[in-house]
């Protein structure tokens, strides 16, 4: 659906009917989506500068499907920082592709998240289940949001802290927690995926390569 | 296959045919050869 | 930013190099994988910077004085494994005591990530980082179905940092470390306060990298072996053993084919009666023909003797050419009784073998000679002295001896290269706590 911007007036498209929270690609004010109203929260500010190669716009596969990344939601940890993308799927599925240090996931928001152990219980090593499958914690960080772009379906303001856990499963099968104060645990299951299985369009030039 | 085991495989299958045609055997008599005159001697009793 | 600069292309937001001034010396110092380098060795004087504090706040000091050289310069391009690479960070470690010290270099590609290659004596491995935890029993690691035993276990301190890394190295930082083999890869894991990290590293030929990289000049001298490197006499070893299998098939053939054409005809055969008083006697045989290539005669004596002997001294003599072929020939047979029971030794026919006989007509001068039976007490009956004795000459006949040595022979190929692997495998665990050919302590 196509939006006017409060703020500049400029056409905001919102593809996915999830999509609550955006950034204007115009002036870069942050947007909350009230069902066909928009409501502006402030400025974005300018995200850090990276090298990655994927943009908002970009189209790869996955599996038997296609899907177009509409959003971008940056964090930043102790050491570092990564880009989550939020992808929509031809059927209008959302997924999260996962960029970090050259490793790709896609992943699938799953509603019930209730079976999970609480965050404070989990580290390194722990095992949990998630439906009929057993996953291992790898990670656990730290995150803050140091901006976005596109559209997403949560409300991704800049400084939004959360804590972050990457799990690991069956052969690629990958798993991760969101839990934060404001959205509690947010779960999502998926696999790793080579880039080249993507078979990535329209991703962004990179200078040299 | 290596070289050397071509040229180690191919004089050992030479010497046993060399040997099998001349009929060695590691048990065999040395049989150290002359020259000689020996022919004379007492004739064979019958 | 204070002191930032981003080259942009003309004509859009293309992302490209970052460059700042050195916090510490105020030399240009860039940065190519931005987004995700976290610390940056200057290459002017050895300060770490930690590139996303907004003031490039230091982590460590700069260093005296600059006493390490990547082999692969920093910005070197290079195609590995289908991929191209670029050279962004170099560091040097030390094993605990110092003593030993490895290079590292971090290869970056903004599509697939970072990469590893180490150094090593020469010998270079190329390493990723591994997505899901080995298991780690005793002595021994698994991971995606494969197990590698401990190779090493220690400490790894970083000494030297040029370029660009993707976590906060600062010089001095140590973790523990270990690593298992099952060559051609190496499994490694590094522990620090924060994390535990594993990667998987295969070895890769100097060459392959001198090809791909192109340095300035030629990369370090390669010393030992390296713990993951192939043992080049495996594959020789296991070739040897497979094609071994043409030469036994080729001897055998050869033994076939002389038990096909051997003769193993009659030449010449007689029974000799020894008729005087005296112990010694001689005879000359008539001629015989002899027939076919250069075989073998075999000469079977046979003669009743009972605790007793009887030796000839046989001259084979060739009529022709007149040479003449001598040996000994005999037989001897004990026999009796003892408290164990009865016993014998010795037989009463015996064959000898002549090889190498050309065909023609020979006879044959014997001089015999047998046991003087021992003087009885007066009155007992005389032991009779053996009387007579049978010769039999063949011609062609098929021994077995060369054709068993020959099957040894190249069996003794095969164990000379496993003991050649055997070597080098001793060799790749000389510099190894955990090596199974010294005992543990």
């Amino acid at each position: 659906m196509k939006l006017s911007c409060p703020s500049c007036g400029a056409d905001v498209e919102f593809k996915s009917k999830a999509s609550v929270f955006g950034v204007c690609p115009f002036c870069s004010s942050t947007l909350v989506r009230h069902d066909i109203n928009l409501e502006t929260l402030g400025k974005m500010a300018e995200l850090p500068p990276d090298v990655s190669p994927l943009q908002v716009g970009t189209r790869g596969r996955y599996e038997n499907s296609s899907f177009e990344i509409v959003g971008r939601l940056k964090v930043k940890w102790a050491e570092g920082s990564w880009n989550e993308w939020f992808a929509l799927l031809d059927d209008g599925t959302q997924g999260w592709l996962g960029e970090f240090q050259g490793f790709y996931t896609m992943s699938f928001q799953v509603e019930d998240s209730s079976g999970v152990p609480p965050v404070d219980s989990l580290k390194p090593g722990v095992k949990v289940t998630v439906g009929k499958s057993q996953y291992q914690v790898d990670d656990i960080r730290e995150i803050v949001c140091q901006g976005s772009e596109g559209e997403l379906p949560f409300r991704a303001v800049k400084g939004r802290k959360s804590v972050s856990v990457d799990l690991g499963g069956q052969g690629e099968t990958f798993a991760s927690m969101d839990c934060s104060d404001d959205e509690g645990v947010l779960l999502y299951v998926g696999r790793y995926v080579d880039f080249d299985k993507f078979k990535f369009q329209a991703l962004r030039e990179i200078d040299g390569w | 296959m290596s070289k050397l085991f071509i040229v180690w495989g191919t004089v050992v299958c030479m010497w046993l045919a060399y040997a099998n045609y001349t009929g060695w055997s590691l048990f065999g008599e040395a049989g150290s050869a002359h020259k000689g005159s020996q022919g004379t001697g007492r004739m064979y009793h019958k | 930013m204070a002191g930032d600069a981003e080259a942009e292309s003309a004509g859009g937001k293309k992302p490209a190099v970052k460059t700042f001034g050195c916090t510490s010396c105020g030399a240009p110092v860039s940065v190519k994988a931005v987004g995700q380098t976290v610390a940056v060795g200057c290459p002017s004087c050895g300060a770490v910077i930690d590139v996303t504090d907004d003031n490039y706040r230091i982590i460590s000091e700069a260093q005296k004085k600059i006493l390490f050289f990547p082999a692969i310069p920093l910005g070197r391009r290079g195609t590995l494994h289908g991929e191209k690479w670029e050279v962004i960070g170099f560091m040097v470690r030390t094993d605990g005591t110092g003593v030993y010290s490895w290079r590292e270099y971090l290869l970056w590609n903004p599509f697939k990530g970072f990469r590893w290659l180490t150094e090593y004596n020469g010998h270079w491995n190329y390493i990723i980082t591994t997505r899901k935890n080995p298991r780690a029993k005793k002595d021994s690691a698994f991971y995606l179905g494969r197990t590698y035993k401990l190779y090493n276990r220690g400490e790894a301190k970083a000494i030297f940092v040029l370029g660009e890394f993707y976590w906060r190295v600062a010089v001095g930082e140590t973790v523990q470390v270990e690593d298992y083999i099952n060559p051609p890869e190496m499994l490694s894991r590094e522990v620090s306060a924060q994390e535990e990290i594993w990667s998987i590293g295969e070895y890769i030929e100097a060459g392959a990298i001198y090809a791909a990289f192109k340095p300035d000049a030629p990369l370090p001298t390669m010393i030992g072996v390296a713990p993951n490197q192939p043992n080049p006499e495996a594959s020789a070893a296991l070739m040897s053993w497979r094609n071994a299998w043409i030469f036994f098939g080729i001897i055998f053939l050869i033994q076939i084919a002389t038990l096909v054409i051997s003769s193993h005809s009659l030449a010449y055969h007689k029974g000799f009666m020894l008729m005087g008083d005296k112990p010694v006697d001689k005879f000359v045989t008539p001629s015989f023909a002899v027939k076919g290539w250069p075989s073998n005669l075999e000469f079977t004596l046979e003669s009743p003797v009972d605790n007793s002997w009887i030796d000839l001294d046989i001259d084979l003599v060739n009529d022709g050419t007149g040479e003449v072929r001598e040996f000994s020939h005999g037989v001897e047979y004990y026999h009796g009784r003892d408290s164990d029971g009865p016993w014998s030794e010795g037989g009463q026919k015996k064959d000898a073998l002549l090889s190498d006989t050309p065909d023609g007509t020979y006879h044959i001068n014997l001089d015999s000679t047998v046991a003087t039976p021992p003087a009885q007490k007066t009155g007992a009956p005389q032991q009779p002295r053996v009387r007579y004795f049978e010769l039999t000459v063949r011609r062609g006949v098929v021994s077995w001896s060369a054709f068993v040595l020959a099957l040894l022979a190249i069996f003794a190929y095969l164990v000379f290269k496993s003991m050649k692997q055997g070597s080098f495998e001793a060799k790749r665990w000389e510099e190894s706590d955990f090596s199974p050919y010294k005992p543990t302590d």
